[in-house]
C-alpha cells in the first residue's frame, strides 16, 4: 500500500469522520446516532466526530432502507464521499429493508445500491431495529479495527 | 353550556341537510354518512365553517368498481369523530375537490391521487407529493388490481 | 462547543439542482415562498401493512416514526378494538398510558435539545438529551426496550409491569424532576431566549384552526384541543392532569407548552404507577369481524389518526395512518413566508416535525434566479448568529 494510501487509513482508524445519510427511515436509528454524541456514550472520546459534508467524510452512516427518491442521492453522495470511505448499514433497515423490503416504494437495499456505484465498497452492517448505541458503538470499533 | 354528543350529532344533520344519506352511527361517538360527489364540497364546507368540525385525514380505497374517499372530520369538544364518505367510479375517478374550502385537505388529496389515481377536480396545486419523481404516472399502488411496484 | 462539534443535525447537501424537502425562495433576508417535498422518506407503509396479520400490524406501524412508537400502535389497536367490540382490562389502560406518558417526556425532551441547538444553546442539547436516559431506561425496563416498545396489542397488553419496576420507573423520574424544573424556569426567566424567540414564527389562534393544526402547535396558539381529554382513552380519564395551552402561538410559547406538558406527564404517570389496578393484562380477541374504526391518540406532536378496515379476514383491508406531523409541518405557510430567513429553522422546528423530515435538507433559493444559496447547515448558522447578536445586545443594554 503506498504511503499516502497507509497515512489515510491511520486517520480514518484513528478519528473517523462520519457523515449521517438518511435514506427513508423511521428516525430511531437517527436518533440513536444523535444519542452517540451526548455524555452517556460520548462517541467523541473514540475520535469519531460527524462530518458536515460527504467530503469530508471517512465513513457514510446509512440509516433507513432507501426508498426510491433517494435512491440517486445515495448513489451520489457516496461518490461525492472522501475515498477510503467506510459505508456503515446502521439497523435492520439499511442492512436488508426489514420490513419494508415488500413496500411499494422500497429501492434497497442499500448495499446493493452501493455496489452498483463501486462493487469494491467497503460495507459494514450494524444490525438492530434500532441497534442499541452499545452496539453501534462495538460496530464502529470492530469495523475500524479490521480495517 | 358544553353540547352533548347527541346535541352535536342533531347540530351535524342540520347543517348537512339532506345531501347526507346512508348514516351509520356504529358507536356513540362515531358516525358515518355518504354524499354524491356533487355535494362534497358544499358538505365539506358546512362541516367546517358551519358545524366548526376541524378537518383530521382522509382515506382512500379500491372498493372494487368504485374508489372511495372518506374525510374524517372531527367535533373535539365531544370527541366525536364524523366520516363522510364520497365515491367515484373507477371508471371516472373525478370528485370535485374539498381543498379550497378545507384548506387542510390539500396534502392528504394529492397523496390520494399518486396512490390511487382519485382527480380532484378543483385542487389549487395537483403536483405530486409521496411517490418518487421517477415513479411512472399510471401506478396507483393502493388498487387492488396494480402490483405493489412498478 | 467548539466550531468541531457542530451537531450536524442536517447534511450538506451536496447536490446542486437538488430538489429538497423543504425549498425556501427569498428576497434577501426574506422567505417569499416554500415548497416541500415528502417522497424521500414515503416507503409505503399502508401497503406493509395490508399484507399482515392483525397481530403483527402493532411491530410495523410502530415504525411509521420512531419517537411516536408508542402513539401508532395505540391508535391503531383502538380502532381495531372498536370494530371488534373490545373491553380492555383495566390494568392494560393504565399501562399504556405509562408507556406513551414516557414516550411524552423523552420526545419533548428530546425537542427540548434540538430546539436549543438550532438557537445556538449547544448546552441545552446535551442537557436535555442527558437527562432522556433515565425516561429511556425506564421505558427499557417496562416494555423491553428503549425505542419500539411492542407493548399495545390488540385487546391489552403484552408486557406486565413488576412492582420492582413501578419502582424503578417511579426512581429514573425522581432524576428527571429537578432538571426539568430547571429547565422550565430557565426557559421563562432567560432574557436572551424571550428575545429570541417571543414573536417569532407566530402562528394565530385563526391560523392554527383554520389549517387544522393539532398537538403544543395548536395549543401554544390558544386552541384547546387534546385527544386525551376531548375522545379519553387509555387511564386518560381516571387520572388526573390539566391541559396545558398559551396564547402567543410563537415559539416561545411553544416551548413552554411541551415543558409544561413533561410536568404534566410526569403528575399522570406517578398516579398511574400508584394506582395500577390488579388484573389481566390482555383481552382475548378471537376474531375482527367486518367493519371500519377510528383510533387516535395524542402523540407528542399532536393527533395521530388511524382509520381501519375490516372485512373480516386475518389483517386488515386498509389501514389510514395520519400522523401529526401532516398536518403540523404545512402550517409553515402561515408562520414563515414573509418573515426573516434566520428565524426558519426555529420556526420549522418549533412544529417538532419528525426528525428525519427536518434533517432532510433545507434550502434556499433565490426568487428570482432559482439559484441554491445556502443549506440546511448555513441556516442553522444563521440562527445560532441571531442569538448571538441578541446575546451581545442584552450583555451591552
Amino acid at each position: 500500500m503506498a504511503v499516502l494510501d497507509k497515512v489515510k487509513l491511520w486517520g480514518l482508524k484513528k478519528s473517523p469522520w462520519v457523515y449521517h445519510v438518511n435514506t427513508g427511515a423511521c428516525n430511531n436509528c437517527d436518533i440513536e446516532v444523535l444519542e452517540l454524541l451526548t455524555p452517556r456514550f460520548d462517541v467523541e472520546r473514540l475520535g469519531v466526530v460527524l462530518a458536515a459534508s460527504p467530503r469530508h467524510a471517512d465513513a457514510l452512516m446509512v440509516t433507513g432502507v432507501c426508498t426510491r427518491q433517494a435512491r440517486s442521492r445515495l448513489q451520489e453522495i457516496y461518490r461525492q464521499a472522501a475515498k477510503p470511505c467506510l459505508v456503515v448499514c446502521l439497523g435492520a433497515c439499511a442492512c436488508t429493508g426489514g420490513i419494508f423490503q415488500d413496500a411499494w416504494h422500497f429501492a434497497g437495499p442499500v448495499d446493493e445500491v452501493i455496489r452498483e456505484v463501486d462493487p469494491d465498497a467497503r460495507i459494514v452492517y450494524i444490525p438492530g431495529c434500532p441497534p442499541k448505541p452499545e452496539a453501534m458503538i462495538a460496530g464502529i470499533a470492530k469495523a475500524l479495527h479490521d480495517l | 353550556m358544553a353540547e352533548t354528543v347527541d346535541e352535536v350529532i342533531r347540530h351535524l344533520e342540520e347543517v348537512v341537510g339532506s345531501a347526507a344519506l346512508k348514516w351509520e352511527r356504529p358507536r356513540p361517538n362515531r358516525v358515518y354518512f355518504t354524499v354524491a360527489r356533487d355535494n362534497a364540497r358544499e358538505t365539506g364546507r358546512r362541516l367546517v365553517e358551519d358545524l366548526g368540525a376541524r378537518f383530521a385525514t382522509a382515506t382512500g380505497t379500491d372498493i372494487g368498481e368504485e374508489l372511495e374517499v372518506i374525510y374524517h372530520f372531527e367535533c373535539d369538544a365531544v370527541g366525536l369523530v364524523v366520516n363522510m364518505r364520497v365515491r367515484t367510479p373507477k371508471g371516472d375517478p373525478v370528485m370535485p375537490s374539498l381543498t379550497p374550502v378545507v384548506p387542510p385537505a390539500e396534502w392528504i388529496e394529492r397523496e390520494i391521487n399518486d396512490l390511487l389515481g382519485v382527480v380532484f377536480e378543483g385542487h389549487p396545486d395537483p403536483r405530486r407529493l409521496i411517490l418518487a419523481d421517477d415513479w411512472p404516472q399510471g401506478v396507483y399502488p393502493l388498487r387492488r388490481d396494480q402490483r405493489n411496484d412498478a | 462547543m467548539t466550531h468541531r462539534t457542530l451537531i450536524p443535525i442536517g447534511p450538506y447537501h451536496p447536490l446542486q439542482e437538488e430538489s429538497e424537502f423543504f425549498q425556501l425562495y427569498v428576497e434577501g433576508e426574506t422567505v417569499v415562498d416554500m415548497d416541500v417535498r415528502i417522497s424521500y422518506n414515503h416507503r409505503g407503509i399502508e401497503g406493509v401493512v395490508m399484507r399482515r396479520t392483525w397481530d403483527q400490524v402493532p411491530y410495523a406501524v410502530e415504525r411509521v416514526c420512531g419517537i411516536c412508537s408508542g402513539s401508532h400502535p395505540l391508535a391503531y389497536v383502538q380502532a381495531v378494538e372498536e370494530i371488534a367490540g373490545v373491553k380492555v382490562p383495566e390494568r392494560a389502560l393504565y399501562l399504556r398510558t405509562i408507556v406513551n406518558e414516557l414516550e411524552r417526556v423523552h420526545s419533548h425532551l428530546l425537542w427540548f435539545g434540538l430546539a436549543g441547538h438550532f438557537i445556538g444553546y449547544n448546552t441545552v442539547f446535551m442537557w436535555a438529551w442527558r437527562y432522556r436516559e433515565p425516561c429511556l431506561d425506564a421505558l427499557e425496563v417496562v416494555t423491553g426496550s428503549r425505542i419500539n416498545y411492542a407493548n399495545h396489542t390488540v385487546g391489552g397488553s403484552r408486557l406486565d409491569i413488576t412492582p420492582e419496576k413501578v419502582k424503578y420507573v417511579h426512581e429514573r423520574l425522581d432524576e428527571i424532576d429537578r432538571p426539568l424544573d430547571m429547565f422550565i424556569s430557565t426557559a421563562l426567566g432567560d432574557p436572551v431566549l424571550s428575545l429570541r424567540l417571543k414573536g417569532v414564527g407566530v402562528l394565530t389562534q385563526k391560523d392554527a384552526r383554520r389549517l387544522g393544526a393539532v398537538g403544543p402547535t395548536a395549543r401554544a396558539s390558544g386552541v384547546p384541543i387534546d385527544v386525551r381529554r376531548d375522545d379519553p382513552y387509555a387511564a386518560y380519564d381516571r387520572v388526573d392532569w390539566s391541559i396545558v395551552t398559551r396564547s402567543h402561538g410563537d415559539v416561545f410559547d411553544k416551548a413552554v407548552v411541551r415543558l409544561l406538558e413533561t410536568k404534566e406527564s410526569i403528575k399522570m404517570l406517578r398516579q398511574a404507577l400508584n394506582e395500577l389496578p390488579e388484573g389481566p393484562i390482555r383481552a382475548d380477541v378471537k376474531e375482527v369481524p367486518p367493519g371500519e374504526g377510528c383510533g387516535h391518540v395524542e402523540a407528542p406532536r399532536g393527533e395521530t389518526f388511524h382509520f381501519v378496515k375490516s372485512n373480516g379476514g386475518p389483517g386488515p383491508e386498509r389501514h389510514k395512518i395520519r400522523a401529526p406531523s401532516y398536518v403540523n409541518v404545512p402550517t409553515f405557510k402561515a408562520t414563515c413566508i414573509g418573515h426573516s430567513l434566520a428565524d426558519v429553522t426555529i420556526t420549522l422546528a418549533a412544529i417538532d416535525p419528525c426528525y428525519s423530515c427536518t434533517e432532510r435538507m433545507l434550502a434556499v433559493r433565490d426568487a428570482d434566479s432559482g439559484k441554491r444559496l445556502m443549506g440546511f447547515n448555513d441556516l442553522v448558522k444563521l440562527s445560532q448568529q441571531k442569538t448571538e447578536q441578541i446575546r451581545k445586545s442584552v450583555a451591552a443594554g
